[in-house]
């Protein structure tokens, strides 16, 4: 009786584990890395479909010093990593920046975006937190963060 | 016994002020629209926007028109490359909506008001990406002819603005820069980023 319930189960559990599988294929840390030519955001991109990942976020009113990663957060240990490809950082008239990881960045005022190469082509395979932050001395904004990965 | 009796009032204060300056605030990602300022129909100099286009020499390429990070947010037929040769182009270019300036490198597009551009005269605009060195650039107004970087050795060197634009290429990230605008001195800090790859020796012996 026992082995019989294990061989009924046994092709459930590969199933599974071939779903789990490439579930992670998908939306694993390798996920964000285009199979395709994404320089322009053209087949295999979005808006066509190559990027798992599009996030919006914000962490509420933040003085300088802070920094407010994808997911909302700023706690570190919070915060999503993933293999970014571009990210933005926008607020009216405060100077703003946006940091993808230790490997790009930009800041201006308003709004900055960056891609993680200067051909965008999101082909990376590194894993990291994006984050935004400003620089107006003293007194608490609420930033915008939009990243893609 | 007074400071005790002067926390709630301080803090309540405190809780005020971020009603005040931040919580009500949710401005859109990438957008370059909104703010009061923007809305004000500000006028600012920016000679090299001024200037006819010429045609295809001006023209923002294709491949770096169409990156992602570009997409929807420019008025392209306003683009003006305004940096050619040595180092990265850099195209100026309003925004799609009409109300901010921009400035245009693969890979990087940094936005400011026109407001704010009128009233400090220059929008510094910073970008590093893997292996490639830091890009310093900025957007001025007619008001702004020159700027001052500091460089992480605390150097300071004079950087000319030509065609309204701050352009150089750094292998670190500078500490600070600061200019003389219509509306006084100011100076931007940015000696807490922190970069985590840097050109090759080689590289960087190159672009000295």
């Amino acid at each position: 009786m026992r082995s019989i319930n294990r061989g009924r189960r046994r092709p459930r559990h590969l199933l599974c584990l071939g779903a789990l599988l490439a579930a992670l294929a998908v939306v694993g840390p390798g996920g964000g890395v285009a199979s395709a030519d994404c320089t322009s955001g053209g087949s295999g991109c979005l808006p066509g479909s190559g990027y798992t990942l599009d996030t919006v976020w914000n962490c509420g009113p933040l003085y300088p010093g802070f920094d407010c990663y994808a997911n909302g957060t700023t706690i570190f240990g919070n915060a999503v990593t993933h293999t970014f490809g571009w990210g933005s950082a926008s607020f009216p008239e405060v100077p703003v920046c946006i940091q993808l990881g230790p490997y790009a960045g930009a800041c201006a005022t308003n709004v900055a975006r960056v891609c993680y190469q200067a051909n965008c082509n999101d082909q990376n395979a590194n894993s990291f937190r994006a984050e935004v932050h400003h620089r107006q001395t003293g007194i608490a904004w609420t930033i915008s963060g939009h990243a893609k990965a | 016994m007074r400071t005790c009796r002067a926390l709630p009032a301080f803090v309540a204060s405190g809780m005020l002020a971020l009603v005040v300056l931040g919580c009500g605030e949710s401005s859109q990602p990438g957008a370059t629209t909104g703010g009061s300022a923007a809305a004000s129909g500000a006028v600012v100099r920016v000679a090299a926007l001024d200037r006819p286009a010429r045609g295809e020499h001006d023209a923002i390429p294709e491949e770096i028109a169409n990156q992602e990070i570009m997409r929807g947010q420019l008025d392209l037929a306003t683009a003006h490359l305004v940096r050619a040769g040595e180092g990265e182009p850099v195209w100026l270019a309003r925004s799609a909506d009409g109300r901010s300036v921009c400035v245009v490198a693969a890979g990087t597009l940094n936005c400011t008001y026109a407001q704010e551009l009128a009233d400090s005269g220059f929008a510094p605009a910073l970008s590093w990406q893997l292996n490639e060195p830091v890009h310093v650039s900025g957007i001025a107004s007619d008001a702004v002819d020159h700027v001052e970087v500091t460089l992480r050795n605390g150097a300071v060197e004079r950087v000319e603005v030509m065609d309204n634009v701050l352009s150089l290429e750094l292998f670190a990230l500078p500490r600070a820069i600061s200019w003389v605008g219509p509306d006084g001195r100011k100076k931007l800090d940015y000696s807490n980023l922190r970069r985590k790859t840097r050109l090759p020796a080689s590289a960087r012996a190159a672009r000295r």
